[in-house]
């Protein structure tokens, strides 16, 4: 089940939530546990049992681990650690990326091992980097472990965050998990949150994601380099709106049910520097390899040589993370690079020049991966590069797309906008700060409360007539 | 009450109201606004979950259900088109406040389409041999390629001009007469010859392929001058304006006659009925009114015409011919209609049992190409 569907927003949602609200305190964690075993169940009717194999385990690994050092045996203590961290990077290495390695090891070794060809489990990315975050926390002693089973099977297999993160740690979420409670606030925030993420999603996301596979099928009788820049920067727009839209509206289900779940996106596209960028997109998951791989490692404390060294590692990481394909291996290594060299000289370049120019070479950088992200296979990547650089055979522009770009202005500045603070720092002007009190002026609410409404209804409508409502995670 | 329970509470409402709708409208079989099926809730099962056929079934039976769904797909198109997009759902905004079907650049298979003309040139040289009369092909454009005028800045088009050409190349080298329908249309392209708010071209559009027909079978051109043009319907809104769903200039459907000519009989085959008319006037009232035109598609149907006993022609043709053989009636005593998607035997079989004395082949290209079998 996806967020952006109406089974979703019209069933399953309003049923979740007013048993969710209705039940007593002690029993809004099962709630919520048993909803997100139905929620996962209905598109994974068979993966259900694995998401719960790694929740007993990391249960009782958690358990175990903490009891060993309260006894003083490290030994024993890491060990269990160890054990749960096996066993989530064994459900990873094997649903996600067994074929990979076979295919790999086919091609070095010239041999024949038939693929599995399992499909993956959705959001498993998502879990087992959630578990392992636990037992880590718990083995650091940052966080004492869940005794109540109820309990951690929520946290691990909360539907809001289940299939497209944030990426919840643990200690994050540890004291809501006991205690939370709906409020009107919570309500308020949590309801606009999801509203503008669906209509970021309905509105803008697909309608771009529409726009780039009609202009990659016109790939093979050849792109004119208009259309290719176009077509880029309309899957730049759709990943974006698309994930950024799914976290906001994972953090608003979360704020109407008490969570306050991360904040994954900060206008990642107003970036002054590749590490700027990262610093804004996909946050969860950045910070998780910050604080498990990269700081572990030794981070930048153990001279520049290291530290090169640990970039790489973990942007190969987080390259193979979004998928088990060479392209999102070199996708990963492709910011690597960048975020080393601008570790080494460019950005003291890049804060002297004007702030355009800064933002002008991250686009070209982030569009450069996108380019890599969404070509899976080597003859579609170099078409696309032949086409970008003018090398597509259809001359600089051609009838087709300026008809796409005349037809589509709306969209484009909507899109850029989007993707802009703009929007927001108009209505602080028009509205003023909140008051100290976080108290909102009647004015205010009753615009807000109008805007939610208006981007609901006509996400609606884009749902009902929907023929293009793609799900990008599927690989992650 | 506190104004925080503002937005959450007006939420709910909605909803709630939405929810209520949901269960007290009772679920439908058929849209009319879309001319198609609608999914029901379909039934559970073990197997159907596993393999998440059930999953998708239910979901598909939402969306076809939901309350006010036609009301939101006006809605999406409104939005739509208030940014500036010059096309929704397959149909380009055109001047006037009508509407074009749009047909890009990768709409046809070409492959495919090739082979269906090859298919369907080798067929009528088989008939050419069977009959005393001719045997005839007419491709009939689509609006967007005639009328390109109609179309917003840049469109392009799949070239049907081009197409339709090389299928006349391929007839005339066979020794098969081509019908030259797309000049003749191109000639008046600035006059009403395609409906603004259906696929269809009008009774005057008709009227000007009946004249390339004419020329082509090398008969004396009948003029405009010769027939009285009834309006029929107003407020016609047809298959387009169902897609966008949205106020749009209504059509005029119109009758021609010649002077003097009465009405005509048509025989159903199949359905063993008859009627003292081709025209249906109960059927205007209806949403799909061009069914005006011979009451609607038929396996096999025969219109008596005005010419004497002998003079017959057998059209293996589309819906496009529905407004176009009542013109037939002032050359012909018989005439034929086939419709092979609700005919499914053997043509040659029906050639062999009426005996025409020529035959025509008449398609829309678009519903040529698209046709199975």
């Amino acid at each position: 089940m996806i967020f952006s569907s109406l089974l979703f927003i019209f069933r399953f949602f309003p049923v979740f939530f007013i048993l969710y609200f209705l039940a007593p305190r002690r029993a809004k964690n099962f709630v919520l546990f048993l909803g997100s075993l139905v929620f996962y169940a209905w598109g994974e009717p068979v993966y259900v049992g694995l998401m719960l194999f790694s929740s007993v385990s990391d249960y009782c690994c958690g358990i175990f681990l903490e009891r060993a050092q309260a006894a003083g045996r490290e030994r024993r203590a890491k060990g269990f650690l160890i054990a749960s961290l096996a066993i989530n990077l064994a459900l990873l290495g094997f649903f996600k990326y067994a074929d990979f390695l076979i295919g790999a090891g086919n091609a070095c070794f010239g041999v024949e091992i038939p693929l599995l060809g399992l499909p993956l489990p959705v959001g498993i990315s998502f879990y087992t980097f959630q578990t392992m975050s636990y037992t880590i926390d718990v083995y650091r002693k940052k966080t004492p472990a869940q005794r109540n089973f109820i309990s951690f099977g929520a946290y691990v297999t909360m539907f809001p965050q289940l299939i497209a993160g944030p990426i919840v740690q643990y200690k994050s979420v540890a004291k809501e998990l006991e205690d939370r409670h709906v409020t009107a606030k919570g309500l308020w925030e949590g309801i606009r949150r999801f509203c503008l993420g669906l209509g970021k999603k309905v509105l803008l996301a697909n309608q771009a994601g529409a726009l780039y596979e009609l202009i990659g099928s016109r790939m093979a009788g050849g792109l004119s380099v208009l259309a290719a820049w176009i077509g880029i920067l309309c899957f730049a727009f759709q990943i974006y709106f698309d994930f950024g839209g799914y976290s906001d509206m994972a953090v608003g289900m979360g704020k109407m049910m008490g969570f306050s779940f991360p904040e994954n996106f900060n206008y990642p596209y107003v970036a002054r520097s590749v590490t700027d960028f990262w610093r804004r997109w996909h946050m969860s998951l950045s910070g998780w390899f910050r604080e498990y791989v990269y700081i572990p490692l030794g981070g930048n404390r153990r001279g520049p040589g290291r530290q090169i060294f640990n970039i790489l590692v973990v942007w190969m990481l987080t390259g193979i993370w979004h998928g088990a394909s060479w392209n999102f291996l070199f996708w990963g290594l492709w910011f690597g690079f960048f975020l080393i060299l601008e570790k080494m000289w460019l950005a003291k370049v890049l804060e002297r020049l004007p702030r355009m120019a800064g933002v002008l070479f991250t686009w070209l950088v982030v569009l450069g991966g996108w380019v890599l992200f969404s070509c899976t296979d080597t003859e579609q990547l170099a078409l696309w590069a032949r086409a970008l650089f003018g090398l597509g055979g259809a001359g600089l522009w051609d009838r087709g797309i300026l008809y796409e770009l005349t037809s589509n202005a709306g969209l484009f500045v909507l899109l850029a906008l989007g993707a802009t603070p703009l929007p927001a720092g108009l209505c602080r002007r028009i509205f003023g700060k909140k008051g100290a009190s976080g108290e909102k002026t009647g004015w205010r609410s009753v615009c807000e409360t109008l805007w939610t409404l208006f981007v609901f209804g006509l996400s609606v409508a884009f749902l009902v007539d929907d023929s293009y409502n793609p799900f990008l995670y599927f690989r992650f | 009450m506190k104004k925080e329970w503002l937005l959450p509470l007006v939420f709910v409402c909605c909803m709630a109201v939405f929810l209520a709708a949901d269960i007290a409208v009772p679920d439908r079989i058929f849209s009319a606004q879309e001319n198609r099926r609608l999914a029901q809730k379909p039934a559970f099962s073990v197997n159907a979950m596993l393999d998440k056929s059930f999953m998708e079934q239910y979901e598909a039976y939402v969306t076809d259900q939901f309350p006010g769904r036609d009301g939101f797909i006006a809605l999406k198109t409104f939005a739509q088109r208030l940014l500036g997009k010059k096309d929704v759902n397959g149909v380009y905004f055109a001047p006037g406040n009508t509407l074009v079907e749009r047909h890009g650049t990768e709409t046809v298979d070409m492959e495919k389409a090739n082979r269906k003309s090859a298919r369907m040139v080798e067929q009528a040289l088989a008939i050419q041999d069977m009959i005393a009369g001719r045997v005839g092909v007419m491709l009939v454009p689509s609006a967007d390629s005639v009328q390109a005028w109609r179309l917003p800045a840049f469109a392009e088009s799949f070239d049907q001009e081009g197409w339709i050409d090389s299928v006349g190349s391929l007839a005339r080298e066979a020794g098969i007469t081509a019908v030259d329908a797309y000049g003749a249309l191109a000639a008046h392209e600035k006059e009403d010859i395609f409906y603004g708010t259906d696929h269809h071209w009008t009774t005057l559009g008709a009227f000007y392929g009946y004249q390339a027909w004419a020329k082509a079978w090398g008969l004396p051109a009948a003029e405009l001058t010769e027939y009285e043009r009834t309006v029929v319907r107003e407020d016609f809104l047809g298959t387009l304006q169902a897609k966008v769903n949205l106020s749009v200039t209504p059509d005029r459907i119109e009758r021609f006659d010649r002077t003097g000519e009465g009405e005509h009989r048509l025989r159903l085959v199949y359905e063993k009925q008859e009627a003292a008319s081709c025209y249906f006037y109960e059927k205007l009232q209806t949403k799909d009114a061009y069914t005006f035109f011979l009451g609607g598609n038929y396996p096999v149907a025969e219109i008596e015409g005005d010419r004497d006993a002998g003079r017959s022609i057998m059209l293996i043709k589309d819906s496009f011919a529905n407004c176009f053989a009542p013109f037939l009636t002032r050359d012909y005593a018989r005439i034929w209609l086939v419709d092979r998607r609700y005919y499914r035997g053997d043509v040659t079989e029906l050639i062999r049992e009426y005996q025409p004395e020529d035959v025509l082949y008449l398609y829309n290209v678009f519903q040529f190409v698209e046709e199975s079998g």
